[in-house]
């Protein structure tokens, strides 16, 4: 399998833009996330080769940060802030809460695959921890309650068939 | 314009573009600042915060291994923040660490050790469970290095060596933060370069740990003596760590010029061949069709006989005997029989050239420029022929030549008997001689570079210098 041909033109008109190869890695992994909806070893290694790069200089980038998804994720990806802004403002509860209502643990896929459940690092927001990340679109501030609230949204939207659940901020003329 | 900083109240030089600890290690204050992350032969990293100092009218603690020097700038090492934050950094590192230094194999060669003795904070207030990397407690990445993560304190001193230095770019680190994990970057390539040695040498703590050396020796029983490697053509300039004359291992000693922090492999584990079992440390004299071991007076006496009787004697040193021995063999031996020898040298590896962009090199005998500086010729192909006696001197690292048509053979220097059973019957005489740890003398690199080196260990056996072996031989 190689990088497809719409990935390749794009990060050839982004070179230009980048001082080396290896600050496109970056950009190259949110295309072929966009794409398949993660970053398997195949196409590490094919963005690696695409850039001339050891094969570490990509699966580094790919390890460090949470919101790679090196497995598939359902339909709803809950990637909620585990790092300390957000724990000392009770995010830990949270968790329990999540992880009891979608009977997962954290790091889990429900087994109809519609709900993926990920604790992830800072996710940029601390002053308003804590912080969740449904898909694309940040919820901040959450107690419980709030949280409650947000995972029945999100579960009739489901049902309704939605397609585009959490995707309000997502906007694809921006980068990437 | 002098360019001056203070550090602990007293003026040191530094020169432009040093940072602060470079500035310290040129003015012999490096053992004021610790430091992991930080290792003079990789690019500067700035990630352990263990070298932090204090800097007057900056408002935070700096980092002294990457904040460069700026005239006037006054440092203080020892003060109230700078060990606080000493302590803080070293409370964190060991909160995870297994402190397993009974069984770790760099104990008592740990900075981990040191510097929680000097700086630590004596206790604990981590009450958690530890952090455990189960597949990787002990993990062979290759013939030549094991891994103990739960040992590791994430310095990347290793893997900024394999990206930067030797550029096998086979080790990386994997997530982030708790779950950040040294692994190999391609498991079935696993470690591909010919310096893993190297790695168990710059790592800090007991995380990598070289296979050979593993539960040998306690590092504090090691005796250390600088040394010449006689592995290659590159002479690299090594530390012999021994113990009542045994070697335990080789270690690279710093030389700019020649392999900066670094040897190889193979030079590494070239001690071997000095401590080889089968190697010939007794003089040896032909009996009965047999090699039987006998005094220097007598294996004297046979040589005497030998080159007086002989009408042709060709001598062939090889190119791992040291300038002072060519030059002594060449003028000594004419001297004391009064008739002419026709000498040469024989290296076995052919035209010499770089190996890689490190230090190997393809002449595998340290000293084929020293041979041409004693103005000795080449042998001509591997065969040494026609003539009464050939006397064969080497010291364990040239190629072993072929013989015909030579009545007598002679052997001299550092010899196993695999190689001189491939003479056959034809050798009279065996004298044993010095490897090069354990005499002094001079080699001439490949660069052309002249290093003198003294005994490093004491000779075991029975060998002798080849000015002593020659005074055996009786007018
Ligand atoms: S293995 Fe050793 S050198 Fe490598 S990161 Fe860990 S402590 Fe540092
Ligand atoms: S490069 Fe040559 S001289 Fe240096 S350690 Fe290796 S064998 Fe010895
Ligand atoms: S700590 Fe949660 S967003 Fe920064
Ligand atoms: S030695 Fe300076 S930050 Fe590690």
């Amino acid at each position: 399998m190689a990088l497809s041909k719409h990935i390749k033109d794009k990060l050839d008109k982004l070179r230009p833009n980048f001082p080396t190869l290896q600050a496109l890695v970056i950009p190259a992994l949110h295309e072929v996330q966009h794409e398949t909806g993660m970053v398997s070893e195949d196409s590490m290694r094919d963005i690696a080769e695409f850039l001339n790069l050891p094969f570490m200089k990509v699966r580094e980038v790919v390890t460090f940060y949470t919101m790679f998804n090196k497995k598939p994720v359902g339909k709803v990806h809950y990637q909620l802030c585990g790092n300390i802004g957000c724990w000392l403002n009770g995010s830990d509860k949270l968790m329990d809460h999540m992880e009891k209502r979608l009977k997962i643990k954290h790091g889990q896929t429900t087994p109809d695959g519609k709900y993926t459940l990920s604790k992830v690092e800072c996710l940029g927001a601390c002053g308003s921890g804590p912080v969740l990340q449904v898909n694309e679109d940040y919820n901040e501030n959450l107690d419980v309650e709030k949280l409650d609230q947000l995972m029945d949204d999100v579960f009739k939207k489901i049902d309704a068939g939605e397609n585009n659940i959490g995707r309000e901020t997502y906007n694809p003329e921006v980068w990437p | 314009m002098c360019n001056n900083i203070k550090i602990d109240g007293e003026a040191v030089e530094f020169v432009q573009g040093d940072t602060i600890l470079q500035a310290a290690e040129r003015a012999g204050k490096g053992h004021l600042i610790p430091r992991y992350c930080y290792h003079p032969g990789l690019p500067i990293a700035g990630t352990c915060r263990m070298c932090t100092v204090e800097v007057e009218k900056m408002p935070k603690l700096m980092t002294a291994c990457s904040t460069i020097a700026t005239d006037g700038m006054v440092v203080n090492t020892k003060s109230e923040r700078v060990l606080k934050s000493r302590a803080g950094v070293m409370e964190f590192l060991l909160t995870n660490h297994p402190l397993d230094c009974p069984v770790c194999d760099k104990a008592g060669e740990c900075e981990l050790q040191d510097n929680n003795y000097r700086y630590g904070p004596v206790t604990s207030s981590f009450l958690e469970e530890k952090r455990v990397y189960s597949k990787a407690a002990t993990k062979k990445l290759s013939p030549n290095i094991t891994l103990n993560m739960n040992r590791c304190v994430h310095c990347e001193r290793c893997v900024r060596f394999t990206e930067e230095v030797v550029k096998s770019c086979d080790l990386m680190m994997i997530n982030r933060g708790w779950h950040k994990e040294l692994t190999l970057s391609d498991e079935k390539l696993g470690l591909t370069s010919n310096y893993q040695g190297c790695l168990s040498d710059i790592c800090p703590v007991g995380a990598h740990t070289f296979n050979d050396f593993r539960f040998k020796k306690r590092s504090w029983f090691l005796e250390q003596y600088p040394s010449v490697c006689d592995r290659c053509s590159k002479g690299c300039n090594i530390s012999v760590h021994s113990e009542n004359g045994v070697v335990y291992r080789f270690k690279p000693h710093y030389n700019e010029k020649v392999n900066g922090h670094w040897i190889c492999d193979e030079g590494r584990l070239s001690y071997h061949q000095v401590m080889d079992a089968t190697r010939i440390v007794k003089p040896l004299l032909a009996h009965e069709g047999s090699l039987k071991s006998t005094s220097w007076e007598l294996a004297g006496a046979a040589v005497n006989y030998l080159i007086t009787s002989a009408s042709k004697v060709k001598v062939v040193i090889g190119t791992d005997a040291t300038n002072e021995e060519m030059k002594y063999i060449q003028a000594s031996l004419p001297d004391k029989f009064g008739k002419k020898f026709e000498f040469s040298s024989y290296c076995g590896y052919g035209e010499d050239k770089k190996l890689d962009h490190m230090l190997m090199m393809k002449d595998k005998t340290p000293n084929s420029n020293g041979a041409s500086a004693c103005k000795l010729n080449h042998l001509d192909g591997d065969l040494v022929g026609d003539c009464d006696v050939a006397i064969l001197i080497r010291y364990g690292r040239s190629g072993v030549p072929q013989v015909k048509n030579c009545k007598k053979i002679i052997i001299i220097g550092v010899w196993t008997q695999k190689e001189i059973g491939s003479f056959g019957t034809n050798v009279e005489v065996v004298l044993p001689g010095l490897a090069t740890t354990e005499k002094s003398g001079t080699y001439i690199n490949c660069d052309g570079v002249s290093q003198n080196f003294s005994p490093a260990i004491a000779h075991l056996g029975e060998g002798l210098a080849v000015n002593s072996i020659i005074s055996f031989f009786k007018k």
